[in-house]
């Protein structure tokens, strides 16, 4: 590439509408097509067969045979499929055969409407003379004067007129005019004259107009036009007439794009209207039915008379709008036959046109086509060659200048005069031969533009290898090669995730800026797509992805590739072969017409081929972004959930000394294990976070993998396999993530570190199990150093609640409402009994439990040490919601068992000193099993009396007989109540009196208040029995009793009177 | 305890038994001994009870009759525990009645006259009063000067009536009335207030005290 004459010939050389090129230009970067249909006969049986363009020319141009035959040629093909270039060949020959006898006349596209049609018709020199020219060139003339808005009005209110006349129409009377308000509306009136919209497109067509038109477009309208939206019906409805609005609503698509009504949508309403734009057209023009037919015999007679024939070559009859009917009735039209009296003169016709407009008139007019010539999409791609000379002679006469280039086609554009450029870029680029000549292929090599052609996703036609390929190629490269091939950047790259995961993965470690580093990774990933075969296989010196080295350095990415390949690029000396191409074919001789071999171009299968999963890549691009562009980690959860799944499955929790249950607990929390960097729900509710670096990104991706690509399903449950192809590396990236990490994954669901044996809530729980079994009366303990390691591992039967009676109201209801409401008690059993269970196998809840004994006895002499004392109320809230359960068990316990033992030793002593009292004793005074049998003896003889002296009153003997064989225990239970409680612990108070010693002694004490009871009864009744005794004289002295028991009182009532 | 309990119990038992093994040998003495005993349980020792809480209370001077009569019978009561013999029972038991009608006569009358001022200026401090444990407070201290005037008294009313008395004095120094206010509050208590009484003053301390809702007029028949 000679840069500097690029820069200037660049738009002139790749002016893709190729009539506007010189012809010198032209005929430079002219490729033969070698593949073209031919079809005669149409209207019979077509025959069609292959031909180059040589001999299409010959046959039907340079062939004396026909030469006075009437021809009309339809030369067919796709919008860029080089039908002009063709055309603009023929007549390229045509002009090269000199011949005397034919005007040709080349209609172009760029001067195509209407009236620059038949100006170019009165502009041919041997018609200078017709009669009536100066009417005609008055009629080319009218309407330049109006202004472009004014004639679009026209124009749309012509369409109006034309509607509100035809009565010959297929809507229904109702739809017909309603579409005549919807069309007078001014919102829609707006919507028809909008820029690019359909009346626009007309206008175009009519008007003498220097505007280059690309494109293959029509002047009619199109489906989009009448599909309407939401916001443009809510639009019209405040503003239009209801007839309006109700034709607007059957032209507002259902979700699924159909339409309600089958009989008036905006296709029957397309047709309709298009119907109405040839006459529309022609009428804004000025021109009568017959008009061109007239001016077109006009001219055929001139050149008759002349003794000429007329070679009439239409680039493009699609854009001939409005006249194209009257232009083909006058192409059918003979010059023998029964037409030979006008004495016109012959006529050969090329007219080219696209498939899809052909389609509008090839019935009507197929009998009068003699040979349609059609030029499918890839006649120039679909040989490797072919393309790779059409993209180096581009290039190579960009880079040539003007005058060399015309020099040379003014010198009979001789083959071996060919100009070609010198390389001013770079030496020894890849190159293509032709004619024994080495063009510079710079910025490209084969392998890209093959490539490239194949990423065309529409026509792959010459248009779209100048407009997408060459140019912005050559454009990007003029610019700055530092940010070449800036083209691409927006493209996807075709490249396995692997690759571009290694190409962020290495530039990310690289110094530059983040913008720099982004730019460059996408212009890596562009040019390891489409120069190279995708990979970035280094095993070739020299190459990495089968791209010369030297075209990184070029492009400036040489750290990149050295990075790959491991050494440094020697600059200096730039030496490229040419490229290997995927085919085999390499350095192809060009300039032949007729190779060996014509072989289509393969299409490049990337290795390893990229996985093609939608939610796979989804995920992938989430990731990336996550990782390289520091955004949120967001959506992809079921993979952090997965990374969760597999941590609880591959780790053996029992061998690294974690209990099962510890690990339930774990995972049927409402915390994650794992929460990902900058994941954008459930913020903080993970237990580790895993830190955005390269081996959770690894992580990641394996686990995403197993999970969108390995998934399986079993009934409605999905779950994650390494059953997917390349899961061999995701395994050995995880598990070796997980043998680095295990330690902090153990960490966490143990809940305790190095210092203790045990986690808190275990030591709770067992804490809390110790006070449930003295509470309950289950201890049968008389010190701390009493209670043994069995507690824990006795049948669960010997721990249900028992018998209260006797206990404080405050002991029963700290029982009652605290250590065994909603099943706290059974709750908490559960917990250290699953802790010490060593689970065998899969049976998670199997009835035999083998408990790690040893453990649970460490623990406890360690907690018995402590005398089962913990801080639980500067315990930590645990996020693990169930290891709270224990600690807010002890804690509820521990915040009243102070509360309940005082009020025990309280009521203890009261009891006791009540029984002190009924017995006489003093304070203080000790109960001794004798005295208690003396009393009992007492109450045996008191009830023995009563008997005897036949009083009535209910025995009591046999129970008395029972309190004094149980006078043991009695006085025992008398020892605990007059126990010193001053220096215990609250433990040692409920020690003290989880036996119940208040219900042995409550149970006497009601006994002897029963005796008492009695005892008064029968000393009333026995003072009353005497009293009336004394008052009938049955004494047994001579004097009345009475004064000797009233004497004293007496004595004391005389006393009050003395002060 | 229990155990002596039951003992003196079993003891009495025995007696009772043995008691009911006896003849009835003292027909005749038994019946004038169960007299005297009657009396002197139910009459006099609640008189000389009585008598030794009154006797230090000024407000009431007892006739010299009383006296003598009381002494009268003290005498016979000491005469018979000496002697363990009682002669006359029949009249010591109608003396001993009289004598406690008579006591009880003069201690309720000299009383109630005694507690008539304080009493009805708790009975007008009531009637003004807006609060309801005032009122009650009132009523109570009330109650415990009736219970005072009744015969016989014992160191329990005694007790009560002198902290009933020291609360009546404690309400009544706090709030002071007039003459004026208090002979109009009389009248108001003994349904002989009428519109003329309802002089400027009065009405400017009904307001003052907001009273309006506690005094109603009514008309005569």
């Amino acid at each position: 590439m000679n840069k500097q004459i690029a820069f200037k010939r660049l738009k002139d050389v790749l002016n893709v509408d190729s009539i506007n090129s010189t012809q010198a230009d032209f005929l430079s970067t002219h490729v033969p097509f070698r593949k073209i249909t031919v079809t005669n006969d149409l209207s019979g049986t077509p025959v069609s067969e292959y031909i180059s363009e040589d001999e299409v020319f010959s046959k039907y141009f340079n062939n004396s045979d026909i030469y006075n035959e009437h021809q009309l040629i339809v030369v067919d093909g796709s919008s860029g499929s080089g039908k002009s270039h063709f055309i603009r060949w023929i007549e390229a020959k045509l002009s090269a055969l000199d011949v005397q006898n034919d005007v040709v006349l080349m209609i172009r596209r760029s001067d195509n409407t209407l009236k620059g049609t038949i100006k170019q018709f009165l502009n041919i020199d041997e018609v200078k003379n017709i009669k009536n020219k100066d009417i005609y060139e008055r009629l080319v003339r009218a309407n330049q004067n109006v202004s472009e808005q004014k004639f679009k009005y026209d124009i749309y209110h012509k369409f109006l007129v034309e509607i509100e006349d035809d009565q010959d129409t297929k809507l229904s009377s109702s739809d017909h005019k309603n579409f005549r308000e919807l069309l007078s509306s001014s919102e829609f009136e707006e919507r028809m004259l909008m820029a690019g919209g359909p009346i626009e497109r007309i206008y175009s067509k009519i008007v003498d107009s220097n505007t280059t038109n690309d494109e293959d477009i029509l002047a009619l309208f199109e489906i989009e036009d009448f599909t309407l939206d939401y916001d443009f019906n809510m639009k019209l409805k405040n503003n239009a007439s209801k007839k309006a609005v109700k034709m607007a609503n059957k032209l507002l698509p259902e979700t699924d794009g159909s339409f309600t009504d089958e009989e008036c949508n905006p296709e029957i309403l397309v047709e309709y209207m298009n119907s109405k734009v040839e006459p529309i057209i022609k009428a804004c023009a000025g021109l009568e039915p017959g008009d061109f037919q007239q001016i077109f015999k006009e001219i055929r007679q001139e050149l008759f008379l002349q003794g000429k024939n007329l070679i009439l070559l239409i680039e493009d009859i699609t854009s001939c709008t409005g006249i194209h009917r009257d232009l083909l009735d006058a192409l059918i039209v003979k010059h023998t036959g029964e037409n030979a009296k006008d004495n016109m003169c012959r006529l050969v016709s090329v007219i080219g046109t696209t498939t899809e407009y052909f389609k509008e008139f090839r019935s009507n007019y197929l009998d009068r086509i003699t040979t349609m010539i059609t030029i499918e999409d890839g006649s120039i791609g679909n040989n490797q060659d072919d393309l790779i000379q059409f993209v180096a002679k581009y290039l190579n006469v960009m880079s040539v200048s003007e005058e060399d280039v015309k020099k040379w086609h003014k010198d009979g554009a001789l083959d071996s005069e060919y100009p070609v450029h010198k390389e001013t870029e770079v030496n020894n680029w890849e190159y293509y031969t032709y004619l024994g000549k080495k063009i510079s292929l710079y910025p490209f090599t084969k392998r890209a533009i093959v490539n490239l052609y194949n990423g065309i996703d529409v026509h792959k036609t010459p248009r779209y290898i100048i407009r997408k390929i060459i140019e912005p190629a050559v454009d990007s490269i003029i610019q700055d090669k530092n940010t070449f091939p800036k083209f691409l950047l927006s493209k996807k790259p075709n490249l396995s995730f692997e690759i571009v995961d290694r190409v962020k993965s290495t530039i990310t470690n690289m110094s530059n800026n983040k913008e720099e580093k982004s730019v460059m990774t996408d212009r890596l990933l562009a040019i390891l797509s489409y120069w190279g075969d995708c990979t970035l296989d280094t095993s070739k010196k020299g190459y990495l992805g089968a791209i010369n080295v030297n075209v990184f350095t070029e492009f400036g990415l040489s750290d990149f590739a050295e990075k790959m390949i491991g050494y440094k690029i020697v600059s200096g000396k730039f030496e490229m072969v040419s490229d290997v191409l995927p085919d085999g074919r390499n350095d192809v001789q060009g300039g032949n017409p007729n190779p060996p071999v014509l072989e289509p171009i393969p299409t490049p299968i990337p290795e390893p081929k990229p996985v093609v999963n939608k939610a796979f890549e989804d995920f992938a691009k989430i990731l990336s972004e996550w990782h390289y562009d520091k955004k949120s980690f967001t959506k992809a959860y079921q993979v952090r959930d997965e990374i969760s799944k597999f941590i609880f499955a591959n780790i053996p929790w029992q061998q690294e000394g974690v209990p099962l249950v510890a690990v339930q607990m774990v995972e049927k929390s409402s915390f994650d294990l794992v929460e990902i960097e900058r994941q954008d729900k459930k913020v903080n509710k993970g237990l580790v976070l895993l830190e955005d670096n390269d081996e959770t990104y690894q992580l990641l991706l394996a686990i995403g993998k197993s999970w969108y690509l390995g998934k399986k399903r079993e009934g409605n449950v999905e779950y994650a396999s390494w059953d997917f192809e390349g899961s061999v590396s995701c395994i050995r990236i995880a598990t070796s993530w997980l043998e680095k990490n295990k330690k902090i994954f153990v960490d966490i669901v143990k809940a305790y570190d190095e210092k203790e044996k045990c986690p808190d809530y275990l030591k709770c729980s067992m804490i809390a199990e110790v006070y449930r079994g003295l509470l309950n009366g289950d201890q049968h303990v008389s010190r701390v150093s009493d209670i043994r390691v069995d507690t824990y591992i006795k049948d669960n039967n010997l721990r249900k609640k028992s018998e209260l009676t006797g206990h404080s109201q405050e002991w029963c209801d700290l029982v009652i409402n605290i250590v065994y409401a909603n099943s706290a008690a059974e709750n908490n059993i559960d917990l250290t009994q699953r802790y010490f269970n060593l689970i065998q196998g899969n049976q998670k809840n199997a009835k035999r439990k083998i408990i790690n004994y040893s453990l649970l006895e460490l623990i406890f002499k360690d907690l018995r040490s402590k005398s089962f004392n913990i801080d639980v109320e500067n315990l930590e809230t645990d996020k693990i919601k169930a290891r709270n359960d224990s600690k807010d068990y002890l804690k509820k316990i521990a915040s009243r068992i102070d509360k309940v033992a005082s009020a025990e030793c309280l009521e203890g002593k009261t009891l006791y000193k009540e029984v002190l009292t009924i017995f006489g004793f003093p304070e203080e005074s000790e109960i001794e099993t004798d005295d208690i049998k003396d009393l009992m003896n007492e109450v045996i003889e008191f009830y023995k009396d009563t008997e005897t002296n036949g009083v009535n009153v209910s025995l009591k003997t046999n129970e008395a007989m029972l309190f004094k064989d149980k006078g043991a225990d009695i006085s025992k239970a008398f020892a605990v109540l007059s126990t010193d409680i001053s220096d215990m612990t609250t433990l040692d108070k409920i020690i003290l009196y989880s036996k119940n010693p208040m219900q042995v002694i409550k149970q006497f004490t009601g006994f002897l208040k029963r005796v008492d009871e009695d005892r008064s009864n029968v000393h009333s009744e026995m003072l009353a029995a005497k009293e009336a005794l004394t008052r009938r004289g049955n004494w047994s002295n001579d004097v009345d009793p009475r004064f000797d028991e009233n004497k004293s009182a007496f004595e004391d009532l005389m006393s009050l009177l003395e002060d | 305890m229990l155990q002596e309990k039951l003992n003196e119990c079993r003891v009495l038992m025995v007696e009772v038994s043995q008691n009911r093994q006896k003849d009835n040998e003292h027909q005749n003495v038994v019946r004038r001994n169960n007299t005297f005993f009657d009396t002197y349980k139910n009459y006099f020792v609640p008189i000389v009870k009585g008598y030794a809480v009154c006797k230090k209370y000024s407000h009431v001077n007892f006739s010299d009759k009383t006296i003598d009569e009381l002494n009268k019978y003290i005498d016979y009561s000491k005469k018979t525990f000496e002697q363990k013999t009682v002669i006359n029972p029949a009249k010591y038991q109608d003396g001993v009645k009289k004598l406690s009608e008579k006591i009880q006569s003069e201690w309720k009358s000299q009383t109630d006259d005694y507690l008539a001022a304080i009493k009805e200026e708790l009975g007008i401090l009531k009637l003004v009063s807006n609060e309801k444990q005032e009122i009650q407070k009132i009523q109570k201290i009330i109650v415990c000067m009736n219970n005072f005037s009744n015969w016989p008294v014992d160191e329990n009313v005694s007790s009560q009536y002198e902290a009933a008395n020291e609360k009546a004095n404690e309400i009544l120094s706090k709030m002071e009335f007039d003459d004026d206010i208090a002979v109009f509050l009389r009248k108001v208590k003994d349904k002989e207030a009428s519109l003329l009484d309802l002089t400027d003053p009065i009405i400017a301390w009904i307001r003052k005290e907001n009273l309006s809702g506690n005094i109603m007029l009514s008309i005569k028949n």
